[in-house]
C-alpha cells in the first residue's frame, strides 16, 4: 500500500522542510531514510495527526475531497454520457465515498441516477470479472441515495415530528416530489412513518401534500396534463399495416393513443387514481409514470398482436425497462436479459416468439441489430425469432423516429406482419396465461401504495380533508379517487373479461367506495333536510315556496339562492330535528359533504355577495337530484 | 488505401515530430552554457551533486543565453521546427518563460530523450503538466520509490540513493492526470510508493484549517488511497 511520510517540523527553516532542503541543510541520507521508512499508511497518518489537523482533514476528506476530485475531472461534462463514464470509473474503484460524490455530483447538476446506475453496474461487472474485489451495486447506490434523503428528513424531524410537519416537512417532501429517484420517496416516507410509528405518534403524511402550497407545487411538478400532449407529429412510427389505427406509442413521460375501445377509457381511469390517490400521496412523478406505464400496458396487452411496434421513450430512470422487462416476464415467462453487445454501443436484446425487446435503441444500434439479424438469418447459424413484436426503449426522443423506422426494417418486422394474426390463438392463450400475474403485479403496486393509508385510517382522513376543502380546490378528488381505482379494476375486468387476479382487492375498493359515499350522505342530517327542501320545491309553485319558507325557487335555473341563515331557518322547517346551531356551523357542514352532494348530482357554490349593503354569504344551490 | 496503412502512416508522422521536437530540444541544451558556479550553487542550495545535475542535464537559464542558443540551433532546425517544439511563440517571439534567469529543467524520458523544458516553477504555453522523469526510473531500477513534489527535490533524493520523482504540484496528479501517473508506475514494475510533500506552515487564513496543511495532507491521503487501490 502506498504510504506518507512527513518530514520531521523540527527540520523546518523559514516555516518549511523538504526534501533537498533538509539534505542541504545537513541532514543525512539516513537520517532521511529513516523518515521514509517510517512512513505510514494513508489511514495511519491520519490517525497520526495532531486532533485539530485530523478534524480539518476528515471534514474535507468526507465533505468535498472526492467531490472536487470529479468535478475536477469533469471540467468537459456536457451530458450524461460523460457523466455514464464517469460513473464507469468510479464502479471500477468500487470506492463508497466516490460513488456519495457522484451522487451529489449529479444532483448538483441535474443529472439523471438511470445512466449512472447503469454504468456502475457495467462497471462493476467488468471489475468483477478482473478482480474479486468489494465494489459498490447499483441497488446499494440507490440505498445510499436514498439514506441522504431519509438522514435529512430526520435531521429535519427527528424528536419534533407534529411540530416539523407544517414546516420542513412539507418543504422537503416538495422537494422529494421532484425527485428522479422514486424509491427516495419511498423510503423515506417508509423511514418516516416507522420512526413515527414507533414513537406512538399518529402519523398523517397526507397532511403534508394536503395543503394548498404543497399541492400546488406537486401539480406544478408532476403536470399531469403533459402526460397527453405529445405534439402531433413528434413522433411519425408507421405500422406495419396490419392496424394502422391500432398503433401505440407508448412513452414512459408523455403518451398519445391513436385509438382505444371508447367503453374502456384506461387513460381516464389511470390518470384519474394516479392523480388522485398516488397524487394524494406525494409519490414523486417519476413514480406515478412507471405505475401509469404499467398500467396501461395491461391495456395494450390484447392488441399486442395488431401493433407494428411499441415504443417507450422518455428520460432516464423512468422504469421504460422495467415496463418492457414485465412485458416480457408476461410473454416469455421470464424476465427479457441483454444478450447482446456490440462494441461501446450496447445492444440489450431479448427475443423470443413474442417479443424482441431493444434497450437503449438508437437508430445505429437498430441498424446494428438488423443487420446482425440478418446475417445470423442467411447463415442459418442463428435462429431469429420469426414472429416478433419489436419494443424500443429510447431516452432520446428525438431520435425515435429515425430508430422506430429502422426497426421495421428488421427481418422480423417482415415475419411479424405475415404471421400474427388477431384472433391468434397461440398469442391469446399466451397472455391469458399470464395475464392474472401482471395484473397482480399492477395492482399490488398500487395496493402497496393505497393499503397502508387505509390500514391505519389515514385514508378516511384524506377524504375528510379533502372534503374539508373541496371548495377551494375543486379539481381536489376524493371519492373519485377510490371510483377510479375502482374502475380500472373494473376496466380490466371488462378486458379480460375473465375474473381479475385480485378479486378480492376489486370488491374490497367496491366496498370502500361504496362505504364512504353512503357513509357521507348517510350521516349528514343536513343532506337529508335538503332532499326534504328538494321535494317541497317540486311539489309547489314558486311563490308558494317563497311565502312557504322564504326562499326564492328559480325554477328556470333550478336554483335557491340564500344566506346561510335563510337556508338554515328552511332547513329547520322541513327537518325539525335538525341539529345545526348557527349558519356558519351549516356552510362548514356543506362543505364538508361537498363530494357526496355532488355525486347526487347537486352543486353548491359559496360566493361573497352583498345584500342590503351587508357582507354575507350567499349559498346558491342549484336543485338537481330528484328534480 | 486501407484503414490500416492511414493509420501507419499518420503514426508514423506523430513519431517523426515527436523525435524533430526531442532533437531541438537537445540541441537546445546543449547550446545553453554551464559553469561550475552554476553546480556549486545547486549543490549548496538544492543537495544536487554535479554528477547528478549533468544526468538530469540541468542548465542555467538568462535572456542572453536563451537569446544565443535559439539564434544558434535556428540556424540548424528554422523556425517552424523552433514553433513546434515550443522555443518560439506563435508570434516569431521566445516565450518569456525562457527569458528569466532560471534554471532549466528538461524532462527526460526512458531512454533519455527530451521529452520536454521546463524553467523551474514556471512552464511553456500549451506544454502539459508531467511526471519528473521516467528516465529516473529507467536510471535506478527500482521498485519502491518516493514521490514528491518539484523537480529538485527529486534529483536531491535521488543523489542521497533514494529513487523518487516528481509531480509538479501537489493536486497535479489526482484528478484527470492521475492514470498517467499510475500507467507510468506500472510501466515500470513499480511496486510501492512512498509520497513525501513538502512540510510546510501555510498561512492561518481560513479558520477552517487550523494547522495550514490541510491541502498537503488532504492530497497526500487522497493519492496514497488512489495509489494503494491500483495495487501501489
Amino acid at each position: 500500500m502506498a504510504t506518507i511520510a512527513r518530514l520531521p517540523d523540527i527540520w523546518k527553516t523559514s516555516g518549511k522542510a523538504d526534501i533537498d532542503g533538509v539534505l542541504a541543510a545537513g541532514h543525512s541520507p539516513d537520517e532521511l531514510g529513516r523518515v521514509f521508512a517510517g512512513a505510514s499508511q494513508p489511514d495511519a497518518f491520519v490517525n497520526s495527526l495532531a486532533e485539530d489537523e485530523r478534524k480539518a482533514l476528515l471534514s474535507r476528506i468526507d465533505k468535498s475531497a472526492h467531490s472536487s476530485i470529479l468535478k475536477e475531472s469533469v471540467k468537459t461534462v456536457a451530458d450524461k454520457v460523460t457523466a455514464a463514464k464517469l460513473a464507469l470509473r468510479v464502479g471500477k474503484a468500487g470506492d463508497e465515498r466516490l460513488a456519495r460524490s457522484l451522487i451529489e455530483l449529479a444532483a448538483e447538476k441535474g443529472w439523471s441516477l438511470g445512466p449512472i446506475k447503469g454504468a456502475l453496474n457495467e462497471g462493476n461487472r467488468q471489475r468483477r470479472e478482473q478482480e474479486n474485489e468489494r465494489h459498490i451495486e447499483s441497488g446499494e447506490l440507490s440505498l445510499l441515495y436514498d439514506e441522504r434523503h431519509a438522514r435529512a428528513w430526520f435531521l429535519d424531524t427527528d424528536g419534533l415530528v407534529e411540530m416539523k410537519l407544517d414546516s420542513n416537512g412539507r418543504a422537503l417532501i416538495t422537494k422529494l416530489a421532484g425527485d428522479p429517484c422514486e424509491s427516495a420517496v419511498r423510503a423515506t416516507l417508509n423511514l418516516f412513518l416507522q420512526k413515527a410509528r414507533a414513537n406512538g405518534t399518529r402519523v398523517q403524511p397526507q397532511s403534508l401534500v394536503t395543503k394548498p402550497t404543497v399541492e400546488e407545487k406537486l401539480y406544478v411538478a408532476s403536470e399531469p396534463t403533459r402526460l397527453i400532449c405529445l405534439k402531433p407529429g413528434a413522433v411519425e412510427v408507421v405500422p406495419n399495416g396490419i392496424n394502422r389505427d391500432r398503433v401505440f406509442i407508448l412513452p414512459a413521460e408523455s403518451w398519445r393513443e391513436w385509438s382505444f375501445r371508447a367503453d374502456v377509457d384506461p387513460r381516464a381511469a389511470c390518470t384519474a387514481l394516479l392523480d388522485s390517490v398516488i397524487g394524494a400521496w406525494a409519490i414523486s412523478p417519476t413514480d406515478r409514470l412507471f405505475l401509469l406505464g404499467l398500467a396501461l400496458c395491461v391495456f395494450l396487452l390484447p392488441l399486442l398482436p395488431a401493433l407494428g411496434l411499441v415504443a417507450l421513450s422518455g428520460l432516464f430512470g423512468l422504469g421504460k425497462t422495467s415496463i418492457a422487462s414485465g412485458l416480457g416476464r408476461l410473454l416469455n415467462g421470464v424476465p427479457v436479459k441483454p444478450v447482446a453487445m456490440k462494441d461501446d454501443c450496447v445492444i440489450k436484446l431479448a427475443a423470443s416468439v413474442w417479443l424482441l425487446f431493444i434497450d437503449e435503441a438508437e437508430p445505429e444500434s437498430v441498424e446494428k441489430l438488423g443487420r446482425v439479424l440478418n446475417v445470423l438469418a442467411k447463415s442459418g447459424v442463428g435462429d431469429p425469432p420469426a414472429s416478433a413484436l419489436p419494443l424500443l426503449c429510447a431516452a432520446n426522443l428525438k431520435l425515435l423516429p429515425g430508430t422506430a423506422q429502422r426497426a421495421f426494417i428488421l427481418p422480423v418486422a417482415k415475419e411479424h406482419q405475415q404471421a400474427v394474426q388477431l384472433n391468434d390463438a397461440r398469442y391469446c392463450e399466451s397472455i391469458a396465461a399470464r395475464r392474472d400475474e401482471y395484473l397482480s403485479a399492477v395492482m399490488q403496486l398500487i395496493a402497496a401504495k393505497v393499503l397502508p393509508a387505509v390500514m391505519d385510517g389515514t385514508l378516511d382522513q384524506i377524504v375528510a380533508e379533502l372534503n374539508a376543502n373541496a371548495a377551494d380546490h375543486p379539481n381536489q378528488r376524493n371519492f373519485h379517487a377510490i371510483a377510479a381505482a375502482y374502475l380500472i379494476v373494473n376496466a380490466i375486468h371488462e378486458v379480460a373479461g375473465r375474473q381479475t387476479p385480485d378479486s378480492l382487492m376489486a370488491a374490497w375498493l367496491k366496498e370502500q367506495s361504496e362505504r364512504h359515499l353512503e357513509l357521507a350522505a348517510g350521516t349528514s342530517d343536513v343532506i337529508a333536510a335538503l332532499e326534504a327542501l328538494n321535494s317541497a320545491a317540486d311539489a309547489m309553485s314558486p311563490e308558494q315556496f317563497q311565502k312557504e319558507y322564504c326562499l326564492r325557487f328559480d325554477r328556470q335555473s333550478h336554483a335557491i339562492q340564500a344566506t346561510a341563515g335563510q337556508l338554515l331557518k328552511a332547513l329547520k322547517m322541513v327537518d325539525s330535528n335538525l341539529k345545526l346551531g348557527s349558519s356558519s356551523e351549516l356552510i362548514t357542514t356543506l362543505k364538508s359533504n361537498l363530494a357526496a352532494l355532488e355525486h347526487k348530482g347537486w352543486e353548491v357554490k359559496f360566493c361573497a355577495k352583498k345584500i342590503h349593503g351587508h357582507n354575507v354569504h350567499v349559498i346558491r344551490f342549484p336543485f338537481g337530484g330528484s328534480g | 488505401m486501407n484503414l490500416d496503412t492511414v493509420k501507419s502512416k499518420t503514426s508514423s508522422a506523430t513519431d517523426r515530430s515527436l523525435e524533430l521536437r526531442s532533437r531541438v530540444l537537445d540541441d537546445f541544451l546543449n547550446a545553453l552554457p554551464a559553469d561550475a558556479t552554476f553546480y556549486a550553487s545547486l549543490a549548496a542550495k538544492r543537495a544536487i551533486p554535479q554528477a547528478w545535475a549533468e544526468k538530469m542535464r540541468l542548465k542555467p537559464l538568462t535572456a542572453a543565453s536563451a537569446r544565443d542558443a535559439i539564434a544558434h540551433i535556428n540556424e540548424q532546425h528554422g523556425r517552424n521546427s523552433l514553433s513546434e517544439a515550443g522555443l518560439l511563440n506563435a508570434d516569431g517571439n521566445i516565450p518569456g518563460a525562457l527569458l528569466a534567469d532560471n534554471t532549466l529543467i528538461p524532462y527526460l524520458d526512458h531512454d533519455g530523450h527530451v521529452q520536454k523544458i521546463r524553467p523551474h516553477k514556471m512552464g511553456l504555453p500549451g506544454d502539459p503538466i508531467a511526471v519528473y522523469s521516467p528516465f529516473i526510473l529507467a536510471e535506478t531500477k527500482a521498485s519502491e520509490i518516493v514521490l514528491t513534489e518539484g523537480e529538485f527535490k527529486a534529483i536531491a533524493a535521488c543523489a542521497a540513493g533514494f529513487p523518487c520523482l516528481a509531480v509538479p504540484g501537489i493536486s497535479s496528479f489526482v484528478g484527470a492526470h492521475y492514470p498517467e501517473l499510475r500507467d507510468l508506475l506500472k510501466r515500470h514494475g513499480i511496486r510501492s510508493v512512498t509520497i513525501c510533500f513538502d512540510n510546510t506552515d501555510a498561512p492561518k487564513a481560513d479558520p477552517a484549517y487550523p494547522s495550514g496543511r490541510d491541502d498537503t495532507n488532504f492530497y497526500a491521503v487522497l493519492l496514497a488511497k488512489m495509489l494503494s487501490e491500483d495495487g501501489f
